[in-house]
């Protein structure tokens, strides 16, 4: 696979500090690919992205984008090239809804009739209202998560081949957050883009990752499908992330199937049972050897089906 | 009094717009340079560092000791007086432009960088209008101390408000002094009313219309 973003032997410290945020990171993420970064607090998920955008200076080694080396680009045109969504979002608060997604409208002379098209598009993408009234706010008359929303409409304005997001649904309920990230999967495939996404949810890295950048004081602990992060933990730190916190009702996946239309016609593989209070890794290991249908039990009590299709699409207790 | 203001009514009418021309000179001359310095002094410690301790020093100069300081270079008349307060007020929008700029947040800052736009995309779009109130309201303390010092420059032959002022003094014609008085503060609370209203106008914008109200 051709590899679009590619950090070679980079290591990054700020300014007057004498501690490394990143230490001799090697990680490549290839055209197309879903690669989550999932890491606690203060372990260098941000800087990592801000180096990919050149707002911070590796102090040591090599980011390429497309092949070549970053310093080699013009940096507006790199920073064109990759949609950013900041961790604080970063809306403008000058500008409403609308002005703030098409704001790259400023330097491609787009014809109104074209930019208004184009942010109706984003926005319904986006699961937000295209009225008027809508367009016509301002960042503090949004909610936490429609400025989340905006500020990803806005990245994806200029139909970047890479998408850069930190953290981009924190603020989102359930329910919503389900359903944008089952959107910006479809966006992915459809368009072919490849993106690169922090979170600080394990199931989020999970549910959403091609593969998982493991981040921990800013050493890559693993970098991995799920599937090998669960079978092949390749540290402690690693095995104990997915054994440790999560237990099995405390996991949301998306809801897809109608799961006992599938036990009917005989498909599934035989149902497993569960304790709900067991982590998550248990869960993950009967889906990963091909089981279909978990059931969980809180001791005698039957408390749901979850019923699995890929890990992508697991259905909800 | 009423007598006074009657008889001399182009001549006070003269004086009030001489005074209004030193001023917006003044500002005129004063914006480019305190932008060329705030411009330097964002970009370096060093150089803010020395640049504020000189401006800071200037502004301590009585002005007329600085307005006679200057007679050996620029004689008497207006263009020592417009040197002179425009040296005055440098500290001033400086220190307005410098607040300005560090009032934008730095993840907003970010956020426009990461867009990929050019600088003068950016400054142009993003950073004057967030900036934009308190560059108006540096602009009027600007105005209205120019304006009271201005009076002043009168003394070294720089004409305005000040020379009816000052005849007043000197002759002990009250009406005058007092009419001089009047004048020049009314320009000032003149010109620092239409600032202001530029000033609410700029905010609401900055802030797309969330002005808190204590
Ligand atoms: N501007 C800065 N100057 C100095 N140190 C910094 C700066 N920004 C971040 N750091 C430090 O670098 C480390 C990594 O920070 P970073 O923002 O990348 O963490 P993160 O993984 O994104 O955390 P979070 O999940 O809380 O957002 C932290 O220890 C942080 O304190
Ligand atoms: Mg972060």
């Amino acid at each position: 696979m051709d590899e679009i973003l590619e950090y070679r032997s980079v290591n990054f410290k700020y300014k007057n500090q004498k501690k490394m945020v990143l230490n001799d990171m090697n990680l490549g993420v290839g055209v197309g690919e879903f690669v989550t970064v999932l890491g606690d607090s203060g372990s260098g998920k941000t800087t990592l992205l801000k180096l990919a955008n050149k707002l911070l200076l590796p102090t040591d080694g090599t980011i390429c984008f497309k092949g070549k080396d970053i310093n080699s680009y013009d940096v507006f045109e790199l920073r064109k090239n990759m949609g950013y969504v900041i961790q604080e979002v970063g809306l403008f608060p000058h500008m409403n809804v609308k002005e703030n997604i098409s704001i790259l409208s400023k330097i491609n002379n787009m014809s109104k009739y074209k930019i208004e098209e184009r942010v109706n598009e984003l926005l319904s993408l986006a699961q937000l209202p295209n009225t008027n009234e809508f367009k016509r706010r301002h960042p503090w008359q949004l909610s936490g998560g429609q400025q989340q929303r905006v500020g990803l409409a806005r990245a994806l304005f200029g139909n970047p081949e890479i998408l850069l997001m930190d953290e981009p649904f924190g603020a989102l309920d359930v329910v919503t957050r389900e359903k944008l990230q089952r959107r910006l999967i479809e966006i992915q495939k459809m368009y072919n883009k490849t993106i690169l996404f922090v979170t600080h949810s394990l199931q989020e890295a999970i549910t959403l990752g091609d593969k998982v950048i493991i981040l921990h004081e800013g050493i890559i602990q693993q970098f991995d499908t799920p599937k090998n992060l669960v079978l092949n933990p390749r540290n402690e730190y690693v095995r104990t992330l997915f054994n440790a916190p999560t237990p099995v009702d405390k996991m949301k996946f998306f809801s897809v199937a109608d799961f006992s239309e599938l036990i009917y016609q005989g498909k599934p593989n035989p149902i497993v049972a569960v304790q709900r209070s067991e982590p998550m890794v248990k869960v993950l290991n009967w889906i990963l050897k091909g089981k279909k249908v978990i059931s969980v039990y809180d001791k005698e009590n039957f408390i749901g089906n979850m019923y699995v299709e890929d890990l992508r699409h697991i259905g909800e207790i | 009094m009423i007598n006074y203001l009657s008889n001399n009514y182009d001549k006070l009418l003269i004086a009030l717009v001489e005074h209004f021309q030193l001023v917006g000179i003044t500002l005129l001359i004063s914006i480019p340079f305190s932008t060329g310095f705030s411009y330097l002094m964002i970009t370096s410690k060093f150089i803010n560092k020395i640049a504020s301790s000189i401006m800071l020093f200037i502004y301590c100069i009585p002005s007329i000791a600085l307005f006679t300081l200057l007679i050996p270079l620029l004689g008497l008349g207006k263009t020592n007086a417009i040197v002179g307060m425009t040296a005055y007020n440098q500290i001033l929008l400086v220190r307005n432009i410098i607040t300005a700029w560090s009032s934008i947040p730095v993840y907003i800052k970010t956020s426009a960088k990461s867009t990929g736009m050019p600088n003068l995309i950016l400054f142009k779009h993003i950073y004057l209008p967030i900036m934009l109130p308190h560059l108006i309201s540096g602009l009027r303390i600007t105005t209205v101390s120019t304006t009271g010092i201005a009076t002043i420059a009168a003394l070294i032959n720089a004409g305005g408000l000040g020379k009816i002022l000052f005849e007043g003094v000197r002759t002990s014609h009250i009406p005058k002094i007092i009419i001089g008085i009047t004048l020049s503060a009314g320009l000032a609370v003149l010109l620092n009313t239409i600032f202001s209203i530029f000033e609410r106008k700029a905010l609401y914008k900055a802030t797309g219309g969330h002005t808190t109200k204590l």
